[in-house]
């Protein structure tokens, strides 16, 4: 795919609340840029910064020190209603004394649409979400997915430039979050908008996105396709939060890498090469295990079955836990019982070296 | 009863609340009545008649101060009303140092004595040297009427999801076309409610009104109090029912309207 250009440029972005000592630093010099076309996600734990990122976007908090760019135009000093990108808020904010239609007319009669042109308009926007004989509904007479789908309506009606939603999903329940995640993509697609989407939660980040920015306590950690952050995690940090991960200290030696009593695994299971001690994580999935022969030895100390999948979580002779992942097929016996001694092996690359010598 | 309303529950309590609701209407219920007593000795029951009523409606005095009464409650429910919603709007959705005080400060008003308000006033016009009259009336009842139309539309801005206006201005409403579109109909229900409880209180008030009415000015609760100095008439009797009735009509208005909405 070619790189698009930018459609959103964050540029050393600070966010202070209130001032002097008291003062709360929710974004700290955050710097990145959102592609024309892309389905862009701000991933982070709760209280991180990411509303207050989205809310400097759309122009609903100013913007400390540092500057936002839409298509190369400065957004400093442009008011919410002078900004061409629309929000899908997290409570959906609909009006409630509008009926469905009149909600999703609401941008359009606002950016002077002949009045003639907003009715077709509004409805092929109910088509596009499916949601076509609820025009004369009012919000409270609709279901909570309903709600979310008239809010995406009302926020794509005018063609923003680009389309803000946060946390849109976390409200629905497990099944309907699934549907929806599909009909975002596709409403992406159809619409040819730039989506900048926030997150907490890392699957659904990683399902969706074309580009994920990890952030954490107002800092930016890690940007990238959903493969680099998950193969490649910048820190400790964002190998934690993305998937499983467990984390290893070890000692690089030549073409070893040794964990103490446990013993060694040859050097070219590391994606990354460097002398002396080292943080490492590895992925439950990426592990083999074997009753005996080569590998690092541990005792199972616990077996979890998941139906999907059987985790086992292993001892290692060093005295450091690790996790292996084993898929289920039908029938198929387990691989290790609590108490056995195993060894565990891995294909070359599985493991990830971390820029820090040591686990803190 | 519930378990857990015995923990509580003692002796006496539903008798006694009986009793103060029998004392509280019991009277009015009597006035009423007697209102439509065909004997001229009030207190003294020999048939029902309407005769009190028409007598009521031919009585030039009574409707003049009728008049008057329905003038300076109008006038003061729009203004207070008016000034009411600009000071929820400019108390709204921010937070400043002093901000509790004033908030204190515009309910006061409920809470001072009503003849030391009534002095104030009178003392405030003599002193610009202002004829007493229809107009220190009408500016009387406004200022004591705001806090009473402020109270609602402040309770209903609050419950206002502040996303709303988020949302409007997301979506290019300018901040006047916010307030039409969104803010102004989404408060509507507070607005007409708080204006309802003002013109009740404006229509209702005495004391004040006795203060800083002149002789041209007076109005329906200055007028019975004029009758009454000549004793207790089946004519007082039907004209306050017929105030009642005014306010229990607002009252259930300005009530079933706060319910509708929430
Ligand atoms: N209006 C505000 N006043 C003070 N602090 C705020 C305000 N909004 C957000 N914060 C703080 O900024 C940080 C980031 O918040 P937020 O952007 O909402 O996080 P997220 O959306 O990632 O959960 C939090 O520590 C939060 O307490
Ligand atoms: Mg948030």
């Amino acid at each position: 795919m070619p790189e698009n250009r930018a459609a959103i440029e964050i540029d050393q972005v600070v966010k202070r609340f209130g001032d002097g000592e008291h003062a709360v630093v929710a974004l700290d010099h955050v710097s990145l840029s959102i592609r024309e076309n892309e389905f862009f996600t701000l991933l982070g734990p709760s209280g991180c910064g990411k509303t207050t990122l989205l809310r400097m976007i759309a122009g609903f908090e100013d913007v400390s020190d540092g500057d936002i760019r839409l298509y190369g135009d400065s957004l400093t000093g442009k008011l919410p209603f002078q900004r061409p990108v629309n929000t899908v808020f997290q409570s959906y904010a609909l009006f409630p004394h509008l009926t469905v239609a009149e909600n999703i007319a609401f941008g359009l009669e606002m950016r002077g649409v002949a009045r003639n042109d907003i009715a077709p308009r509004v409805e092929s926007m109910l088509e596009l979400v499916k949601l076509t004989g609820f025009a004369r509904r009012r919000p409270h007479q609709l279901s909570g997915g309903q709600q979310q789908r008239v809010a995406l309506a009302r926020a794509l009606a005018p063609h923003p430039q680009v389309l803000l939603l946060d946390e849109s999903l976390s409200a629905l329940d497990l099944k309907l979050r699934k549907e929806m995640q599909v009909e975002l993509k596709r409403l992406q697609r159809e619409t040819g908008i730039t989506f900048v989407f926030v997150t907490h939660d890392q699957e659904e980040a990683l399902t969706m996105s074309d580009r994920i920015a990890v952030m954490a306590s107002g800092k930016l950690q890690q940007v990238g396709r959903p493969e680099d952050i998950y193969d490649r995690p910048a820190n400790r940090f964002v190998a934690d939060f993305i998937g499983e991960t467990s984390f290893l200290s070890g000692l690089i030696a030549g073409d070893q890498l040794l964990f103490g009593e446990a013993g060694s695994l040859p050097a070219a299971v590391l994606d990354s090469h460097r002398e002396g001690l080292a943080a490492v994580a590895v992925r439950p999935e990426r592990l083999q295990i074997a009753g005996n022969g080569q590998g690092i030895a541990g005792v199972v100390s616990e077996v979890v079955y998941r139906g999907v999948d059987t985790v086992y979580t292993v001892q290692l002779a060093d005295g450091q836990p690790c996790r292996v992942r084993k898929t289920n097929s039908l029938g198929a016996a387990r691989l290790a019982e609590v108490g056995q001694t195993v060894r565990l092996t891995a294909e070359p690359g599985a493991f990830h070296l971390l820029r820090e010598a040591a686990h803190v | 009863m519930q378990a857990s309303q015995k923990l509580w529950r003692f002796r006496g309590v539903s008798s006694t609340a009986l009793f103060a609701f029998v004392y509280l209407y019991l009277p009015i219920v009597v006035l009423v009545a007697l209102s439509f007593n065909a004997n001229r000795i009030a207190t003294l029951w020999t048939g029902f008649s309407l005769d009190w009523y028409l007598k009521v409606m031919d009585n030039e005095n009574i409707l003049r101060a009728t008049r008057n009464s329905l003038i300076i409650a109008c006038g003061a429910t729009a203004l207070s009303t008016v000034f009411a919603t600009m000071a929820a709007l400019a108390m709204s959705g921010r937070r400043f140092r002093g901000m509790a005080a004033i908030n204190a400060m515009l309910g006061l008003p409920l809470l001072v004595p009503e003849i030391v308000t009534a002095v104030a006033s009178l003392l405030f016009f003599l002193a610009l040297g202002m004829e007493l009259g229809l107009v220190t009336v009408l500016i009387a009842h406004t200022v004591f009427c705001i806090p009473f139309a402020y109270l609602p539309i402040r309770a209903r801005l609050e419950g206002l999801d502040p996303r709303l206006a988020e949302a409007a201005a997301d979506l290019y409403a300018g901040p006047f076309a916010t307030f039409r579109r969104v803010t102004l109909p989404l408060i509507l229900p507070g607005i007409l409610s708080g204006a309802m409880l003002a013109f009740i209180v404006s229509l209702d008030d005495f004391v004040i009104t006795f203060f800083v009415a002149g002789a041209g000015a007076t109005t329906l609760p200055v007028y019975i109090f004029g009758l009454i100095r000549m004793g207790i008439t089946p004519e007082v009797n039907a004209v306050s029912a017929l105030l009642l009735l005014v306010s229990m009509a607002f009252v259930a208005l300005s009530y079933w309207l706060g319910k509708r909405q929430s």
